[in-house]
C-alpha cells in the first residue's frame, strides 16, 4: 500500500489520542518494601501486594494500562530462590530458558546496575485448551540489587504485558523515574 | 483404571501407550501410587471434544481441548489424537492423561476421602494448577519440547499467572486461592475492576497497533526497506487486529459471568454456599494442597533448568521482529526527526 507521507503523518497525529489517565488514588509519596529499599511510587499506577513460595517471596507492583513495575524480594529462607545467580538461570530472568539480553545500566541506589532484557510468554486459552505456536510474547527489563546482609535481595523489573511495543514509551519514562528515586531503607534496623 | 473400548482399532495401543508413558516417569510413578492409595478409579475414553488439526511445520498437531474429567471418573481424551502425528501426539497425551487422571480424577477421590466439600474443590484454583503443574512434569521428564508458554509464565510468579487467567478464563474467573475462598465476593469485585482497566488498556493496544502499521509504512515508503522483512510481524498486527474485538467479547463476558456470582453469593442459597468455603479454606485438606502446589513447583523448576523453550515453527531469519521494528523506529526519529513531522 503506498501512502504519501503528508497522509500517514495525519493518520499519525489522528490516531494519537490523548490515553485516559487512570484516577490519582491516594498514594503514600514514599513506598517502603520489606524494610530494605524506599522509591516514590509511579503517580497513577495501581499499587498490589502479594507473595509467592507460601507467603516468604514479597512482590510489589504498580500497573498502568499493559505496563507494570515490580519489585520482588527474594532470598529469605525458603525463598524460591536462595540468590541473585539462581534467580539469574531461572524462569524469571531468561527468555524461557534462553539468557536475558544486557541492556545497558542504570543508576539504582547509588550503584551502576546492569539492566538485561527478556521475552515471556502472554497467557492465552484455558487450562484444557492446546494452543500449538508460538505464545505471544511480552517484554521485561530488570536489574537485580545486591544482597543484603540477610541474604535477601531484589529484583526490580518493568513489564510489558503486551507483544506491542509502547510507542510513546509512557511505561519506559516511568521505569527510568522509578530507578533514580529508589535508595536503601533508613528504617531503623533494616539490613 | 478402565480403557474403554472404541470402534477405532488404534485407540487401545494409543491409550496404553499413553499410560505407559506416564508410568514412565518418576512424577506418573509417585502420582500413580497416590491414585492407588486413595482408592480412585475412572475409566479412560476417545471422544469427540473442541478442537482441529492444524499443520506445523508440516506435521498435525491438534489445536483444541485436549482432554477433560468428568465427574471423577471418567477421562476423555480428544479424538483428534488418533489422526495427529503420532510422535507429538503420544508426547501431548501422556502429558494430558496425566493431568486429567492423576491430577483431576485423583484429586476429586482425594477429597471425598477427606470429607473435603466437592464444590470447595470446584472454587479452588489449586485444582487446575495441580492438574497442570502434573501434565507439565510428565511431558519435561519424557523429554517432550517445553512449548506450553504458560508453564514458564507459572513458575516465575504463581500469583500473577492465577491473577491474569482470572481475567480472561470464565472458569479462573470464580475460581480462588484460600486467602480468596474465605471471602470470595471483596475478591470478585476486584476482579470487575481490574478487566475494566484491562479493556481500556486494550483499546490503548488497539490505538498502538495501528500506530506501528504506519511506521512499517514509512520504512517500506521511505526508506525502501523490503515489504516482505516485515511480513512477520505484519501478520503479528493483522492476527491481533483481527483477534481485538473477540477479546474484548470475551473480557465481557467473563465480566457477566462474576457479576452473576456476586449476585448469587448475595441470595440465601449463595450465602450458605460461602459458609461452607470459608470453612474449607481453613482446613488442613487445603493447606496440604498447597504445599504440594509448592513442592511441584520447586520439581518443576530443577527439571527445567538449563533447558530452553523449543519453538515448532521458528520465523525466517531475516524476518523483523517488534523488538528491531522499535529500534528502527526509535533510531529514525533520532537521525531523521523530519520523517516524523518533528
Amino acid at each position: 500500500m503506498k501512502i504519501t507521507r503528508s497522509a500517514w503523518l495525519v493518520s499519525l497525529a489522528l490516531l494519537t489520542g490523548a490515553a485516559k489517565e487512570p484516577a490519582m488514588k491516594n498514594v503514600p509519596a514514599v513506598e517502603t518494601v520489606a524494610g530494605l529499599i524506599e522509591f516514590a511510587p509511579p503517580a497513577g499506577w495501581s499499587r498490589t501486594a502479594y507473595s509467592n513460595t507460601g507467603g516468604i517471596d514479597l512482590v510489589v507492583a504498580f500497573e498502568r494500562g499493559m505496563d507494570r513495575l515490580v519489585v520482588q524480594v527474594f532470598g529469605a529462607k525458603g525463598s524460591f530462590h536462595k540468590d541473585p545467580t539462581d534467580f539469574f538461570a531461572g524462569p524469571g530472568a531468561t527468555t524461557m530458558g534462553r539468557a536475558p539480553e544486557k541492556k545497558g545500566e542504570a543508576l539504582v541506589a547509588g550503584k551502576p546496575l546492569a539492566l538485561f532484557r527478556r521475552r515471556f510468554p502472554l497467557l492465552e486459552g484455558g487450562p484444557h485448551d492446546s494452543t500449538p505456536g508460538t505464545p505471544k510474547m511480552g517484554a521485561e527489563t530488570f536489574c537485580i540489587l545486591p544482597p543484603f546482609k540477610d541474604g535477601r535481595f531484589i529484583v526490580l523489573s518493568l513489564q510489558r504485558e503486551s507483544p506491542v511495543p509502547d510507542i510513546e514509551r509512557t511505561g519506559e519514562k516511568a521505569w527510568k523515574s522509578f530507578l533514580r528515586g529508589v535508595r536503601r531503607s533508613k528504617v531503623p534496623g533494616s539490613p | 483404571m478402565k480403557l474403554k473400548e472404541d470402534a477405532d482399532p488404534r485407540a487401545a495401543a494409543v491409550l496404553r501407550r499413553a499410560l505407559s508413558d506416564v508410568l514412565r516417569t518418576p512424577t506418573g510413578q509417585e502420582v500413580a501410587a497416590d491414585f492407588v492409595a486413595q482408592n480412585a478409579s475412572a475409566e479412560v475414553r476417545f471422544d469427540k471434544l473442541d478442537g482441529t488439526l492444524i499443520s506445523v511445520n508440516g506435521r498435525k498437531v491438534v489445536s483444541g481441548i485436549r482432554g477433560e474429567a468428568r465427574n471423577g471418573s471418567v477421562v476423555a481424551i480428544n479424538r483428534l489424537f488418533l489422526d495427529a502425528d503420532p510422535e507429538l501426539a503420544s508426547r501431548e497425551m501422556a502429558g494430558t492423561l496425566a493431568h486429567e487422571l492423576f491430577g483431576h480424577i485423583l484429586e476429586e477421590q482425594r477429597a471425598k476421602n477427606a470429607d473435603f466439600p466437592l464444590a470447595a474443590l470446584h472454587r479452588y484454583r489449586g485444582d487446575e494448577a495441580n492438574g497442570r503443574l502434573i501434565g507439565w512434569l510428565v511431558r519435561t521428564e519424557l523429554g517432550a519440547p517445553l512449548s506450553d508458554g504458560g508453564m514458564w509464565g507459572y513458575l516465575k510468579d504463581p500469583e500473577a499467572f492465577h491473577k491474569s487467567l482470572a481475567l480472561i478464563d470464565p472458569y479462573y474467573a470464580l475460581t480462588f486461592g484460600p486467602d480468596g475462598l474465605a471471602d470470595p465476593v471483596p475478591v470478585l469485585r476486584a476482579r470487575l475492576e481490574q478487566s475494566r482497566r484491562r479493556r481500556e488498556s486494550m483499546d490503548e493496544t488497539d490505538i498502538d497497533m495501528r500506530k506501528w502499521r504506519f511506521v512499517i509504512e514509512h520504512f517500506v515508503a521511505e526508506h525502501k526497506m523490503e515489504r516482505r522483512r516485515f511480513a512477520s510481524v505484519g501478520e503479528d498486527s493483522d492476527n491481533f487486529l483481527e483477534e481485538y474485538s473477540s477479546i474484548k467479547r470475551e473480557a465481557g463476558e467473563v465480566e457477566e459471568d462474576i457479576r452473576k456470582r456476586i449476585e448469587f453469593y448475595g441470595t440465601p442459597e449463595g450465602r450458605e454456599a460461602l459458609r461452607k468455603l470459608s470453612e474449607a479454606s481453613r482446613s488442613e485438606h487445603l493447606r496440604a494442597f498447597e504445599r504440594r502446589l509448592e513442592r511441584y513447583r520447586t520439581r518443576l523448576a530443577m527439571e527445567t533448568r538449563g533447558r530452553k523453550r523449543e519453538a515448532l515453527v521458528p520465523p525466517p531469519p531475516d524476518q523483523i521482529d517488534f523488538d528491531a521494528l522499535e529500534k528502527l523506529y526509535q533510531d529514525d526519529v533520532r537521525d531523521n526527526p523530519r520523517h516524523w513531522g518533528l
